[in-house]
């Protein structure tokens, strides 16, 4: 039956070839833990996006609950964690995953560092890959504020009024962040918006364009 | 290309009918693995979306007083309205209530949820002769009457359709008196079907 359906598919669009040959793409063999134990290093890209495909479906799912408002923010999250059916769950891997991926991707950072396989021709993939560890960290930062704790409010205030340093144009900046003078209804919005709808748009792409690298040069060979 | 093990034949020759591939093998363990993963990680993902079918809807304040029976005047529904804070989704809201009260006598009354029993419209009362918009210019009976914009539901005072889609009378209350002052019991009841069956 699905069978069926997929050479239907592949009649008009053609791509089973395709698929075929990045199923059948081969695991080289320096890479390869089964065959070399110490070559787990290798994994810690993957463990990475791994990780964020389930920072995507548990927030996805955490959306149908929350409310981002200062009035709500709270007891929503409180309602998610005490109330929803395995709610604690969802809510319990979206809050270490958040850790668990910035602690595999720099893990990833120091592989590839290491390894010297950010050498050429793989330094757009460094460049690429900055990008997602910035995008990463824009993620955890305006997470922090959506369960609206005392402690989300005074670390964003803290993180925030840092901006206001910049000479000349600090205090703009502030307000640019905050979405106005104090942290309030704006900035919670700003942030959620940034959270679920901005970051999460630009990471795909990037991480579309980091594994097409990859696999366009091949992993790097042992040095 | 199934799987062909038998459990009669000892020998594993490639390609004879006991033998699997080792790439068959491995497909069939990483669909296998993936599959059980993904299970794995469905299993919390579903449960907190279905948990709206688990949860306990929690009564509201028993009695509610709607007014001294020297309010309202027989013969004459009064609609009563109020709001109501609940508490849904970790979150305290306010909803609307109403009813109507028909006084018949000092120590009869009969209070009405103040929805259509079709589909939850709220409706109103018209007097005899009252020209008003309708759904579909249904013809109004010959005296007063209560009245469901929505589809042109009528029921009289009593509650009792006298035309249009409501499959049951209109959906009646308990009602208190108690210190000459008028109490009800609010609830809902499902909407489109001839049962009344509290919600
Ligand atoms: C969202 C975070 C990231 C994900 C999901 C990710 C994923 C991956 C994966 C799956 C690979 C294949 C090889 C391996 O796993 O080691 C890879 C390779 C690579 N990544 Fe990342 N990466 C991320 C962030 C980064 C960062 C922060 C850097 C460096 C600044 C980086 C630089 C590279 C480079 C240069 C390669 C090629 C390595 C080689 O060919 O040996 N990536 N990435
Ligand atoms: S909702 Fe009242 S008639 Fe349909």
């Amino acid at each position: 039956m699905l069978g069926r359906i997929y050479d239907a598919i592949d009649k008009r669009l053609t791509i089973k070839k395709t698929i075929r040959d990045q199923l059948n793409h081969p695991v080289l063999e320096h890479v390869n833990p089964l065959k070399h134990p110490r070559a787990f290093v290798y994994c810690f890209g993957g463990i990475t996006a791994f990780i964020i495909v389930l920072m995507f479906l548990t927030g996805l799912f955490m959306l149908v609950y929350y409310i981002p408002s200062p009035d709500h923010a709270y007891d929503s999250v409180q309602y998610i964690m005490n109330n929803v059916t395995m709610g604690w769950l969802v809510q319990g891997i979206h809050f270490w995953g958040a850790t668990a991926v910035v602690v595999m991707i720099v893990l990833h950072m120091l592989r590839v560092y290491f390894h010297g396989a950010y050498k050429n021709p793989r330094e757009l993939n460094w460049v690429v890959g900055i990008l997602l560890l910035l995008i990463v960290l824009g993620f955890s930062f305006t997470g922090y504020l959506l369960p609206w704790t005392q402690r989300s409010y005074w670390a964003t205030s803290v993180g925030t009024s840092m901006i206001s340093l910049v000479p000349f144009v600090g205090d703009y900046l502030l307000k640019l962040v905050r979405g106005g003078a104090e942290i309030g209804a704006p900035t919670l919005l700003r942030f959620f918006a940034i959270h679920i709808g901005f970051l999460p748009l630009m990471l795909v792409l990037l991480l579309g364009a980091h594994f097409f690298i990859v696999r366009r040069q091949g992993i790097s060979r042992p040095f | 290309m199934g799987l062909e093990w038998k459990k009669d034949k000892g020998k594993v020759e490639p390609g004879g009918l006991n033998h699997i591939s080792r790439r068959q093998f491995l497909s069939y363990a990483t669909l296998g693995l993936g599959a059980i993963i993904s299970a794995l990680i469905a299993t919390p993902l579903v449960g907190s979306l279905v948990s709206p079918l688990v949860q306990k809807k929690k009564a509201e304040a028993e009695w509610r007083e709607l007014g001294k029976i020297e309010d309202f005047k027989a013969g004459k529904p009064k609609i009563v309205q109020w709001t109501t804070a609940k508490l849904e989704g970790g979150v305290m809201e306010t909803a609307p209530r109403a009813v109507w009260v028909i006084k018949k006598d000092d120590d009869d009354f009969t209070v009405f949820n103040s929805r259509c029993t079709h589909l939850n419209c709220a409706y109103s009362w018209k007097l005899k002769g009252e020209s008003h918009q309708t759904a579909y210019g249904s013809a109004m009976p010959d005296k007063d009457h209560f009245f469901c914009p929505c589809h042109d539901g009528i029921f009289d005072l009593d509650g009792a359709v006298l035309g249009g889609p409501p499959p049951r009378p209109l959906d009646t209350l308990p009602v208190k008196i108690d210190d000459g002052r008028l109490f009800t019991s609010y609830r809902d009841f499902r909407a489109g079907i001839p049962e009344k069956v509290e919600i």
